[in-house]
């Protein structure tokens, strides 16, 4: 496969991921894109690392996925005790500070 | 692929003041752990905790700072861990104004933690120090993995920072917010980052450059489609117009004192960076990209300054007024693009953070020291005849809010100076007259809670007001407060005894002196520590102007060093 496929590929999944973000009112599911919108630039690093013979990209990935589980402690960690409290997560309710 | 993985010592003494930054992390985390705890020993959290974690937290950004002083002397290399993160003379300056903000920081917490209640210190401190780390990191990266790295690691710190109270729901909210934003903008700088590496092949900025300079002013499409990403990454750190949204629901949620710190902090980091990407690697295609900034510069200072009009609650006021400042920053930007005059515009930025460091401190540290633990005490209401209450605390507010206005004497005014000075030099006289214009605006919201601390409610003692916010928290957490002690409350100053009874349903409903409730929470010991970090930040705000001349040369040597 050419690495014009692999770039469109991540970069409709990145889409994905953004219209994810948008349109849902979980932050679960918010969550869950955000994760789609880093493995889809992750797919774009390593194909280019391929392509382009050099190690650069890998070492991206490698600390992407790190980042991504490091945010995924803290994400969920503030879900659930935001759940604890109000037991309801919906991020459209999350509105008490405005003006 | 060939991996070349050599590392002397040279390259861990270029970053000496990160490398003692994360030791003290691990230190604050073993002594929290020696140190009694709630339920252990005492019931309170025995005063230890209270005093020992933020001594031994300052002793280590002092020892950083001072590795960070030395460095500027003796330092010898430029850039160390192959060309990936800087040691210049600019870095180290970033690296002492993060230090700055994160001392003056945890100056002001025993007291607020104390008033709080919050007991997983331990966490705090060492988070703190992670979030200070991250920052340097960020601001000394010649690299964009070490950009990304930076990023997510004060990031994911002042996620945690952000929603430190549990029990206030605003705290979390702004945790939570912070969070999805932030880690959303976060994707788009990663992707961005990904699309230059496909135009370029590189990651590391001077590879970068060399890319860029060879393309002959014109950047490919890749290149242009991966820079608008980065600068959305960017636009949302520096919290420009239009990515400024969380901006003052963070802010307003946050503990105060985290606040003051990551207001500077993270407007350090990501400037730096900025600064280095857009003078440095990608100065020669300026043409491409110099009408977003511009755009972006303008857009944030006129709209910062006029939504933080209508703020009546001065957390909110002053995030709109980091925004703005924030504007004012990327008016540097545009002019450190400038071929001949980059260094002046980067400069400029080095230069405003140091005046708007000791300003934003002071002025948050203040609020620390009159928000209550339902996070309310600093309304318009609630400030109204502060002078006549306490007048030193009123004094200082004032004193740093006409520093954030730009008043003659103060620092405000010598890093506007310089910055639309830079913008006359650097040859866009037009953002010089928009700043000016929107400096003026600005003069009337600082002003206006400035009027409404000394000239209102001079007479009739202040009552209690039920914050606006609270309508919706089904118990006022000052019952709570009042609920929890488990002695008898100390009578007031002011002379007005608090009841002390278990049906505490009622005392809340009753007038309360604001000053009462700050009274009760016994934090007097700890307030020490909190004056001196508030008279740091004066004597910062009025010295840094007047002492400005004398330092421009070192300063402008510390820019052109970020820009090689």
């Amino acid at each position: 496969m050419p690495l014009s496929a692999y770039l469109i590929m991540s970069a409709l999944l990145f889409t994905i991921g953004v219209i994810g973000v948008l349109i849902r009112r979980n932050p679960l599911i918010i969550f869950m894109s955000i994760e789609l919108m880093l493995n889809a630039v992750n797919l774009s690093f390593v194909a280019l690392s391929h392509f382009l013979d050099s190690a650069d990209g890998q070492m991206f990935v490698f600390l992407v996925l790190t980042v991504a589980a490091a945010e995924v402690v803290v994400g969920l960690a503030l879900i659930v005790s935001i759940y604890r409290r109000r037991h309801n997560i919906d991020v459209d309710e999350m509105n008490i500070m405005r003006g | 692929m060939t991996f070349n993985y050599s590392v002397s010592p040279d390259d861990w003494l270029g970053i000496a003041p990160i490398v003692v930054l994360v030791v003290m992390a691990l230190v604050v985390m073993l002594v929290d752990l020696v140190l009694p705890h709630e339920g252990q020993r005492s019931k309170h959290s025995g005063p230890a905790n209270f005093t020992v974690l933020p001594a031994v937290t300052f002793l280590g950004i002092l020892a950083a700072m001072a590795a960070a002083i030395v460095l500027f002397f003796v330092q010898h290399r430029a850039a160390v861990f192959n060309q990936m993160v800087g040691a210049d003379n600019g870095t180290l300056y970033a690296d002492l104004l993060v230090l700055s903000a994160g001392g003056l920081g945890i100056l002001l917490s025993p007291a607020y933690l104390k008033r709080l209640r919050l007991v997983h210190q331990g966490e705090y401190y060492a988070l703190m120090l992670l979030a200070m780390t991250g920052m340097m990191l960020m601001a000394s990266a010649l690299s964009f993995l070490i950009v990304f790295v930076g990023l997510e690691m004060f990031s994911l710190a002042l996620y945690i920072l952000c929603s430190f109270i549990e029990q206030r729901q605003m705290s979390q909210e702004s945790g939570m917010k912070y969070f999805l934003l932030s880690s959303f903008a976060s994707a788009f700088l990663l992707y961005g980052i990904a699309l230059i590496y496909a135009a370029s092949g590189r990651t590391s900025f001077v590879d970068v450059q060399q890319f860029v300079l060879k393309q002959g002013g014109h950047a490919p499409i890749l290149l242009l489609v991966g820079l608008g990403l980065l600068t959305v990454g960017f636009a949302f750190k520096v919290s420009a117009v239009p990515f400024q949204t969380w901006t003052p629901d963070v802010y307003q949620g946050a503990p105060a004192p985290v606040t003051a710190f990551m207001s500077i902090g993270t407007k350090v980091a990501a400037l730096l960076a900025f600064v280095r990407v857009f003078g440095f690697v990608l100065s020669s295609v300026q043409n491409d990209w110099l009408p977003i900034i511009w755009t972006l510069a303008v857009l944030t200072v006129l709209a910062g300054n006029l939504m933080a009009i209508s703020q009546s609650n001065i957390k909110r006021m002053l995030a709109y007024s980091s925004v703005a400042h924030g504007g004012y920053l990327l008016i540097g930007i545009v002019i450190s693009g400038q071929a001949q005059q980059n260094h002046i515009g980067a400069s400029a930025i080095l230069f405003y953070l140091t005046c708007y460091l000791f300003m934003n401190i002071g002025a948050f540290g203040v609020i620390s020291m009159l928000e209550r633990s339902d996070n309310s005490g600093y309304d318009l209401a609630d400030l109204r005849g502060l002078w006549y209450r306490r007048p030193v605390l009123a004094g200082m507010l004032a004193f740093f809010l006409l520093a954030l206005a730009g008043f003659p004497p103060m620092a405000g005014f010598a890093g506007k100076y310089y910055l639309f000075y830079s913008a006359l030099v650097g040859g866009h006289p037009e953002l010089l007259v928009i700043g000016v214009i929107a400096s003026v605006l600005g003069i009337y919201y600082y002003l206006r809670f400035i009027a409404v601390m000394f000239m209102e409610g001079r007479d009739t003692p202040r009552v209690g007001t039920i914050p606006t916010t609270s309508g919706k928290i089904p118990t006022t957490p000052r019952t709570r407060v009042s609920g929890s002690l488990s002695r008898p409350l100390p009578s007031s100053r002011g002379g007005t005894a608090v009841a002390e009874k278990p049906a505490t349903a009622r005392v809340a409903d009753l007038p309360v002196p604001a000053a009462a409730v700050i009274e009760n929470e016994n934090t007097h010991e700890l307030e020490g520590w909190s004056w001196l970090a508030l008279i740091i930040a004066g004597l910062g705000t009025l010295l840094v102007g007047v002492i400005l001349p004398f330092w421009l040369p070192q300063l402008q040597q510390a820019a052109q060093s970020l820009l090689k």
